[in-house]
């Protein structure tokens, strides 16, 4: 893996990107959550075989410098569309969980005919008054776990947020959770709606495969249906169980997005 | 010393098992718990004592902000502001709005009408304060983003001023709200504006902003000045590298103050109430109270705990003191409570260690009736008052409304209580 910074002209905003598996192969660009880069992507070593896989790691989540001054997802976006273009990639697949997966979508957006599909584990980006989810912003860890995780005691979490050995560490995870969510509420609070279903009609040409936590507090398998109605072409699936960590819970998740990128035929 | 009799104004008609049955007095507190009509009673209740206080010689009389909670109700510290303007011209007091939470009004424009026209009512009797709001109003209650919540109080405190200070019209060209034409009607009676200060919390970035403004840094802590004294010299630091000198007046400090006759009178008559307070008034779920990126991560380093710590879990919180019982309370300073003698002693004590100038006293807390905080108003204006106010003569204080040469005020004629039919 070879990891690049990349900042932009005007502020000193940064992005990292970290690159590996197969250079030839088609692009797979991931964006994290809104927890940060995690584990990175679910699947990286057996996706590398196949795609050239670029990771992406968003300015003010702890890696990559700046954002301070990004008021909007769209302003997000377009530094994100300026580091992919530097690194000269071409047509792109874009995938993202959560937070990623909702900048993934403002990415096919802005670009659609640069995005040559998209693949989105528990997109936020519409949001039902009847059905809101938890509030990811409000809840304590120990409150939020159960919404993310259909195991909250297990090895996944204590693999994402390992427990602290002592007070210092404890205050060391609290800073990393308001660096973070932090940097999420610039672009998701205090509602999670950033008018996809509005502008979704720019993403016709593009197909799209998405996952949903069934147990999924924070995005509601409800949710499933907005996004089916404004992408009629895309294929949509509920995982159970799962919760709003689906890319890592639900083990099919690399090969059904492996097989979601093929599927198009793409070769670089 | 300067003594503002400070009101927050909160319900008092929670439960017994509130703290059992939900989640938090604020935010998402369920609606079903309101009472109305007692609710009217509370705010002529409240506004009486306000109005005894002036009567009864405090310095000042202090209103507040916060929204979606039974812990102070007033979502409008103007609105009581305007009510309390025409009623204390017969008196010395001033009327301190701490106050608008800038963040909250958009455009923050609003504010600086509200307060210039409240400034010009009370005939020059306005000290404002501009805090950032809590989490909870600020973010939970009003949606604002808290990761540039700063910016935003600090651009609209910006316009705020240039709006108040400057003589023509101009435009406003910001990131969180655009103005073609800023041209309020009218400006603040005190020029070039009434005293500011600036209330926190105790972040980093709220002391060094007071002192860059070279305005008073107003602690609101509900857990007393020996938990702050600390944080009061990293302040004084503070000052002391900015080339100031540490005049009293920079600083104010909320307090919790019950007098009696004696200290067993003071457990009698007021425990309860306090128990009421920290119980349920300050049951709020500890998500609301921080939102990520309403603290800066400059702050939450300040406060990280030794490596190897054992605990991080803090004496001075609103969870430790469900626990606390009145003995707690007084051994730790968190309530200054006793006979003349001990608050005066131990409110001297603490200003004098600390040099704070301003005290924002609590006086009606919790559940206490109009009649025993009435009783504690006069006890305190009678018998502590009197002794404490000349401490810190020696300093100016530069920071509280001052006469303005050649006004008249309006002699006010609020209409009589029976109303003429």
């Amino acid at each position: 893996m070879t990891r690049t910074t990349l900042q932009t002209p005007i502020d000193g905003t940064q992005i990292v990107v970290d690159r590996s598996g197969l250079a030839s192969g088609p692009t797979l660009v991931w964006l994290h959550g809104q927890f940060g880069a995690l584990d990175g992507l679910p699947g990286r070593d057996a996706l590398g075989e196949r795609f050239d896989v670029v990771e992406v790691h968003l300015p003010g989540w702890g890696v990559a410098d700046g954002g301070d001054r990004f008021d909007s997802i769209g302003e997000l976006a377009s530094v994100v569309w300026w580091a992919l273009e530097s690194l000269d990639l071409g047509r792109v697949s874009v995938a993202g969980h959560g937070f990623g997966a909702t900048l993934a979508v403002e990415l096919a957006i802005q670009q659609p005919g640069a995005v040559r599909s998209l693949a989105l584990a528990a997109p936020f980006g519409m949001f039902r008054a009847d059905d809101t989810g938890v509030d990811m912003f409000a809840l304590l860890p120990r409150d939020l776990n159960p919404h993310l995780y259909t195991d909250p005691q297990g090895e996944l979490v204590a693999r994402h947020f390992p427990p602290p050995a002592d007070a210092y560490e404890k205050g060391l995870a609290s800073i990393r959770r308001v660096q973070t969510l932090g940097s999420t509420s610039r672009y998701l609070f205090p509602i999670p709606d950033t008018n996809v279903a509005g502008r979704g009609y720019r993403l016709a040409d593009v197909p799209m495969r998405l996952w949903f936590g069934a147990q999924d507090g924070l995005v509601p398998v409800s949710l499933a249906a907005d996004w089916q109605q404004v992408f009629p072409h895309a294929r949509i699936e509920i995982i159970d169980p799962a919760g709003h960590m689906v890319a890592d819970e639900h083990e099919g998740f690399a090969a059904e997005l492996a097989a979601s990128i093929e599927s198009l035929g793409i070769t670089n | 010393m300067k003594f503002t009799y400070f009101h927050l104004m909160p319900f008092d008609g929670l439960p017994e098992d509130f703290g059992d049955r939900y989640r938090s007095v604020w935010v998402d507190i369920p609606p079903e718990v309101q009472d109305v009509p007692r609710i009217h009673q509370l705010y002529n209740d409240y506004l009486d004592e306000l109005e005894h206080a002036a009567v009864k010689g405090f310095d000042a009389i202090g209103v507040n902000e916060h929204h979606n909670n039974a812990y102070g109700l007033m979502s409008s510290p103007n609105m009581m502001g305007a009510a309390l303007a025409r009623r204390i011209t017969d008196t010395d007091s001033k009327l301190l709005v701490m106050g608008d939470a800038v963040p909250l009004y958009n455009p923050p424009i609003r504010i600086a009408e509200e307060l210039a026209m409240l400034d010009v009512m009370s005939g020059g009797r306005l000290i404002t304060g501009f805090p950032l709001g809590s989490s909870q109003d600020s973010n939970f209650a009003y949606g604002v983003k808290p990761a540039t919540m700063r910016e935003q109080h600090r651009e609209g405190f910006e316009l705020i001023l240039k709006a108040w200070t400057t003589d023509e019209v101009f435009s406003h060209n910001g990131r969180f709200s655009k103005l073609r034409y800023v041209n309020p009607w009218p400006k603040p009676l005190q020029q070039p504006h009434p005293p500011i200060w600036i209330p926190g919390s105790g972040s980093v970035e709220t002391m060094d902003f007071a002192v860059e403004l070279d305005a008073p840094f107003f602690l609101l802590s509900y857990f007393g000045a020996d938990y702050a004294a600390d944080l009061f010299e990293k302040y004084w630091e503070r000052v002391e590298l900015a080339g100031r000198d540490r005049n009293p007046y920079r600083t104010g400090m909320v307090q919790l103050v019950m007098v009696a006759d004696t200290d067993e009178e003071a457990r009698r008559l007021y425990e309860p109430h306090v128990q009421y307070f920290y119980q349920r008034c300050t049951h709020i779920y500890p998500g609301f109270t921080e939102a990520p990126g309403y603290k800066t991560i400059r702050s939450l380093q300040e406060v990280l705990p030794a490596k190897g710590a054992t605990s991080s879990s803090r004496p001075d919180s609103f969870a430790a003191a469900q626990k606390y019982g009145w003995d707690d309370f007084v051994e730790q300073g968190i309530v200054i409570a006793g006979s003349p003698d001990t608050v005066r002693e131990k409110l001297e004590a603490a200003a004098k260690r600390s040099s704070i100038g301003n005290w924002v006293m609590l006086m009606h807390i919790g559940s206490m009736p109009k009649d025993l905080a009435k009783h504690n108003i006069d006890m305190f204006a009678e018998k502590v008052m009197p002794a404490l106010s000349g401490t810190f003569d020696e300093h100016e204080h530069q920071w509280w409304p001052k006469p303005i040469e050649g006004f008249q005020e309006t002699h006010v004629q609020p209409v009589a209580r029976e109303a003429q039919r």
